[in-house]
């Protein structure tokens, strides 16, 4: 075992430590035990700052290495079953997670110390929260489809349990049911890909079956089209969990949690788990070509950016109308995340896991200080807020920090540089490919990005500039205590420097995540589309001429794609910054005070937008209109069903029963009943006769005496 | 006339007992159904004494007989004693009134 994998084990195995602890002990503890799951995950995080900074920041990366052990073995002796393994791969791209999840993990339990302060039920929210945390770091963790798929429904369970921690209320009851049961339908979809996958390739290891994908060509285990299949099947999974479009909407209302939860697991951690999978399996995605450099044609892929790119736009446009602080970010997150996937599925999950990474810490950042704001005013409608920069300094600052970053202002902020990669990536999609449908996900992603700085600049506007809109919520207002400012300050900084640590350059990531399917065969020259015909002919020199020459068309494209790439960067930079400002500056006519149009987008057109906005494009009441409404309808008609079909075969079922009790209640009343009562009748009139021969006077007896002496006499006398 | 047998004293004895047994039977007073008890006793007392003379010819029979009137008078006090109980017990010697053997 590994240094690496000791210390990943080591993560692993704190926070389900403290969730024991806490929720067997907590409550019995100073402080309801809040300090354990803390403690653990300061711990946890500071392991993963060794694996982070020391190995993978100024370390040149990881080995990439993995332990496991056999949970159970199906293999029979003539080899058929199978066998599952309980394992753990670190690699960098494991590394980056581990930081994300335990930082974030880190300071939202600081900042929920003070947010949850006087709540009921402390104790229990922290145990969840250290569940949850346990979860998702072995989501990340696991070498093993399985177990990913495990750990997977743990980190929808805890968020079930976070999204209706306050449970006296319906709407949050409501709204935890709705994201546990739209998540069901997502992970319907990733267990029959694994089914699939289990069925082709007898294995859930990650190694096996990207292994199984890069032979297909040879062995023939995987045809294109159940390939497809597969990939579209697995993307599920994510579509639910990442809550893209059209299963976004249990994220807007899992918002009903406490904000720490929206910031942990709504935001920053848990509904990246989607877009972390769809990364981690992108040669899965990509199909056998991944191998020769072809990142760009697997139909999964496509279907990702689509969805992606539409929903980034689509959530994106919601967001604007939206008058709950909260919900704005959910919709902003839906948005980002369809940006990760639009990244990753135009064909480079560098830099889909790249805005994953900024946008963890900026998103975060963002729904702690809305919860500060939230908690100072106690309301989460901005009509009712306006005018607090004065009252709250530190979480202005950090917001317009986080807003700045989330929005792709250029050159200081993290989130710039995320977006731009990701831009880039789908401006090379369109420029390699051609085509309405290529070009596509970048006019997607361009318009997303411009309205993400309109929108956050909105709430900026809405929360902190101005007048007050309610005075007295305005007085009551005041700084939140120094446990949630300092995460929201930290994150602050995290949201400006994680794109480009000093000293390592702009690059750093990619040159710590591009090498990740490295140990999967992939060669870094192919990737880097430099592969000369000759490197090529001599990795697949086994192999037939024909096939030696399809691949070495791939690498043709890999460097034709490369060509793409560089073009794209320019244009894309002055595009990205040019949406951005135009973004700010729209938002500043509409919303700003003393913008020049400001109150417009209540009137004419616009405000017809508006209203199909604040409807939330009638997704929502689509899926109550067509899909609860005629589940509901069935339960009705499975109500009747049961109620005359069912219970009629019960009750007949009953009534013959019955039916045949009562003969055999006759049969025993008379016959059995009969006989017995009727021995004692017998033997009742019996002694009831006799007893009238027992008179009890001397001369009766002796008279009878005498009888039947004289009876014996005359017998002796006449027979003898 | 004719000489007297032992079939003379059989008869008289026969007669005796049919009309000692008759007594007990047909009588309610209790004295009387001890009279009737007597006679039976007499009855067999007398064909003890009469088989002594004819038949055997020693006198076995006569001390039966005489055994037969001892018993017959200790009988009778304890009889008497009894229905003396009966009588201050319920103010009668009906025997038909007496009739607690049911019980």
């Amino acid at each position: 075992m590994s240094e690496s994998v000791t210390l990943a084990l080591a993560i692993l195995v704190l926070p389900i430590t403290a969730f024991v602890v806490q929720v067997f002990a907590g409550r019995f503890l100073p402080r309801q035990g809040d300090f354990i799951p803390t403690g653990a995950m300061f711990v946890a995080l500071l392991l993963a700052c060794k694996l982070f900074f020391v190995d993978v920041l100024f370390g040149g990366g990881l080995e990439p290495s993995s332990w496991s052990i056999n949970w159970f073995d199906l293999t029979r002796p003539d080899g058929a079953g199978f066998s599952i393994d309980f394992g753990i791969m670190v690699d960098n791209l494991t590394a980056i997670m581990l930081i994300v999840v335990t930082g974030v993990s880190f300071l939202v339990y600081l900042y929920s110390i003070g947010y949850m302060h006087g709540e009921d039920r402390y104790n229990r929210f922290f145990a969840y929260l250290s569940l949850f945390s346990f979860s998702m770091l072995g989501l990340i963790l696991v070498d093993n489809l399985l177990f990913m798929f495990i750990f997977w429904e743990l980190v929808g369970v805890c968020s079930y349990f976070l999204i209706g921690f306050y449970f006296q209320k319906p709407s949050a009851a409501d709204a935890a049911k709705k994201a546990f049961l739209t998540n069901r339908v997502g992970d319907l979809g990733f267990l029959l890909s694994l089914m699939i996958i289990l069925f082709v390739v007898g294995s859930l290891a990650i190694d096996d079956v990207f292994e199984s994908v890069r032979m297909s060509p040879q062995t023939g285990l995987w045809t294109a089209g159940l390939l497809s299949v597969a990939g579209v099947l697995l993307f599920f999974g994510p579509v639910g969990k990442s809550a893209q479009f059209p299963l976004h909407v249990w994220l807007p209302d899992a918002m009903e949690g406490p904000t720490p939860v929206s910031a942990l697991i709504h935001a920053a951690t848990m509904v990246a788990a989607g877009v972390y999978l769809v990364a981690r399996m992108f040669p899965f995605f990509a199909g056998p070509g991944f191998w020769d450099g072809d990142f760009y044609s697997g139909t999964p892929l496509l279907v990702v950016a689509l969805v992606g790119g539409f929903t980034a736009l689509f959530a994106a446009t919601i967001a604007i109308a939206q008058d709950d602080i909260k919900k704005v970010l959910a919709y902003s997150t839906i948005s980002q995340l369809g940006f990760m996937m639009l990244g990753i599925g135009t064909g480079s999950w560098t830099a889909g896991l790249f805005h994953l990474f900024t946008h963890a810490f900026f998103k975060a950042l963002l729904f702690l200080g809305s919860g500060s704001v939230i908690h100072a005013v106690h309301s989460n409608d901005m009509k009712e807020m306006g005018g607090l920069r004065a009252k709250m300094p530190i979480t202005f600052a950090t917001f317009l920090i986080g807003t700045l970053a989330i929005a792709g202002v250029p050159f200081l902020f993290s989130g710039f540089y995320s977006k731009e990669a990701v831009l880039t990536q789908a401006m090379a999609f369109g420029l390699f490919k051609g085509g309405v449908l290529a070009w596509l996900p970048f006019v997607l992603g361009t318009l997303a990005a411009g309205l993400t700085a309109f929108y956050m600049f909105r709430i900026i506007f809405m929360t902190f500039v101005g007048e007050p809109r309610d005075r007295h919520r305005f007085d009551h207002a005041h700084e939140s205590p120094l446990s949630m400012t300092a995460p929201l300050m930290i994150l602050a900084v995290v949201s400006v420097v994680s794109a480009g640590f000093i000293g390592l350059g702009g690059h750093w990531f990619e040159n710590r995540i591009d090498g990740i399917f490295e140990p999967y065969g992939l060669e870094m020259a192919v990737m880097e589309g430099e592969a000369a015909s000759h490197d090529l002919v001599a990795t697949l020199g086994a192999l037939p001429a024909e096939e030696g020459a399809h691949g070495e068309a791939h690498a043709g494209a890999a460097h034709e794609f490369h060509g793409a790439h560089e073009r794209a960067h320019t244009p894309t930079m002055v595009v990205s910054i040019l949406v951005a400002l135009l973004g700010i500056a729209l938002s500043w006519v509409f919303f700003a005070p003393g913008g020049p149009m400001r109150g417009y987008e209540v009137k004419g057109l616009l405000a017809r937008y508006r209203t199909v906005l604040v409807n939330l494009y009638y997704v929502d009441r689509a899926y109550s209109k067509f899909v609860v409404a005629p589940i509901m309808a069935l339960r009705v008609v499975c109500a009747l069903f049961d109620k005359y079909v069912i219970d009629g075969l019960v009750n007949l079922g009953g009534w013959i029963g019955r039916a045949l009790a009562r003969v055999a209640g006759v049969v025993d009343h008379q016959g059995v009943d009969g006989s017995v009562r009727g021995t004692g009748a017998l033997f009742l009139m019996g002694g009831r006769s006799l007893r009238k021969v027992q008179t009890g006077r001397l001369p009766d007896y002796i008279f009878a005496t005498v009888l039947l002496l004289f009876v014996i006499f005359v017998g002796f006398l006449f027979f003898l | 006339m004719f000489e007297i047998g032992l079939t003379h004293y059989l008869v008289v004895s026969a007669a005796m007992f049919t009309l000692g047994m008759m007594i007990i039977v047909m009588r309610r007073n209790a004295i009387a159904v001890l009279m009737g008890i007597e006679f039976l006793l007499n009855a067999a007392a007398l064909n003890f004494v009469a088989f002594s003379r004819y038949v055997t010819g020693d006198l076995h029979g006569q001390l039966a007989g005489l055994f037969v009137i001892a018993v017959a008078a200790a009988e009778a006090t304890i009889i008497l004693a009894i229905i003396l109980n009966i009588y201050s017990h319920m103010d009668s010697v009906n025997v038909d009134e007496a009739d607690l053997l049911k019980q």
